[in-house]
């Protein structure tokens, strides 16, 4: 294989690194993660041809990944009446072994908050914190204005701050 | 300075992210100087993101992550199935052609225009066939393996 092609094939096992961890951190569930991000490297190979053309081709993959991630929650809660963490098996969950749990309860905690959070919200704190995505890539991603993604994102951090802050006070009095 | 807070609210997520213009960076950075509330704010807001950002990173083991990159095993399947698909159409398209060539109840003008309505189909695929013989040989990237 071409150097080229071997660095490609680098480059798209980069995006599948990153494809399943948002969507693990979107749908809660390494399963679905795992074929919502196959998904994605089909539609990712279908357009090959236009990757290079593509300003921005990770962040192009991102929103793929999203908007399969959206599709599936849409089936999900079509499928089950059920709340999600009732709906899927505690050994499917991701990032939850109890090593890490034991490691730091505030992590735990602040894990279990984030997915209890609307997926809205949960999203853009994900893509911005821990993906490290700019404005503008948010924005392409979420197909919102430029401008929407600062409001959603300080209100997401709120909500969270505000959940975290009900979580300390309710073990301050326990 | 209640009402200033909430103006200034999401822009301290700005702040955060060094995503403000010059002018409104200067604005906040006023504003907080007067203002241990928003301070406090802005403490909170920076460690919640310094924990998201130090959160672990899912893995998939190594059976999802095969199945992740398994892309070829799929173009593959997909490959069969069309080529099943078209042999299929084009016995029972040929059987039917022949079908209605022999019939002898059918008059020949109709014979004729459905024999150029036949050509003209033909001529339409070979075309797109040609077409995308064409993308092919320039596709730079056909000999990557997924």
């Amino acid at each position: 294989m071409p150097d080229k092609d071997r660095e490609l094939q680098a480059v798209l096992q980069d995006y599948a690194a990153r494809g399943f961890t948002l969507a693990c951190q979107l749908l809660g569930n390494t399963d679905d993660a795992a074929e919502t991000v196959q998904d994605g490297l089909l539609v990712l190979w279908r357009n090959r041809a236009k990757l290079d053309s593509r300003r921005n081709p990770r962040g192009w993959f991102y929103r793929v990944v999203r908007n399969l991630c959206v599709d599936r929650l849409r089936r999900r809660r079509l499928q089950t009446t059920l709340p999600l963490d009732e709906a899927r098996a505690p050994n499917e969950r991701c990032g939850d072994p109890s090593g890490i749990a034991q490691a730091n309860e505030y992590r735990t905690r602040l894990r279990r908050e984030l997915e209890d959070m609307p997926p809205n919200l949960r999203e853009i704190l994900y893509l911005r914190d821990f993906h490290d995505l700019s404005y503008a890539e948010i924005a392409e991603v979420l197909s919102i204005p430029a401008g929407t993604v600062m409001s959603r994102l300080h209100r997401a951090r709120m909500e969270l701050r505000d959940r975290m802050g009900r979580g300390d006070r309710r073990s301050d009095r326990g | 300075m209640a009402e200033e807070c909430d103006r200034i609210g999401h822009l301290l997520s700005g702040l955060l992210d060094d995503e403000l213009t010059q002018q409104d960076r200067q604005g906040v950075e006023l504003h907080l100087e007067s203002c241990p509330t928003c301070r406090a704010t802005l403490e909170e807001l920076a460690r919640l993101r310094q924990e998201i950002g130090a959160l672990d990173q899912p893995q998939p083991t190594a059976r999802q992550w095969s199945r992740i990159m398994s892309v070829t095993t799929r173009k593959t399947s997909l490959a069969l199935g069309w080529i099943l698909g078209v042999v299929g159409v084009v016995i029972l398209v040929g059987f039917a052609i022949w079908q209605f060539s022999v019939d002898e109840t059918v008059p020949a003008l109709i014979k004729i225009g459905a024999l150029a309505v036949g050509l003209g189909a033909l001529f339409l695929l070979v075309g797109v066939l040609l077409d995308r013989l064409a993308a092919r040989k320039t596709d730079r990237y056909k000999d990557v393996e997924l």
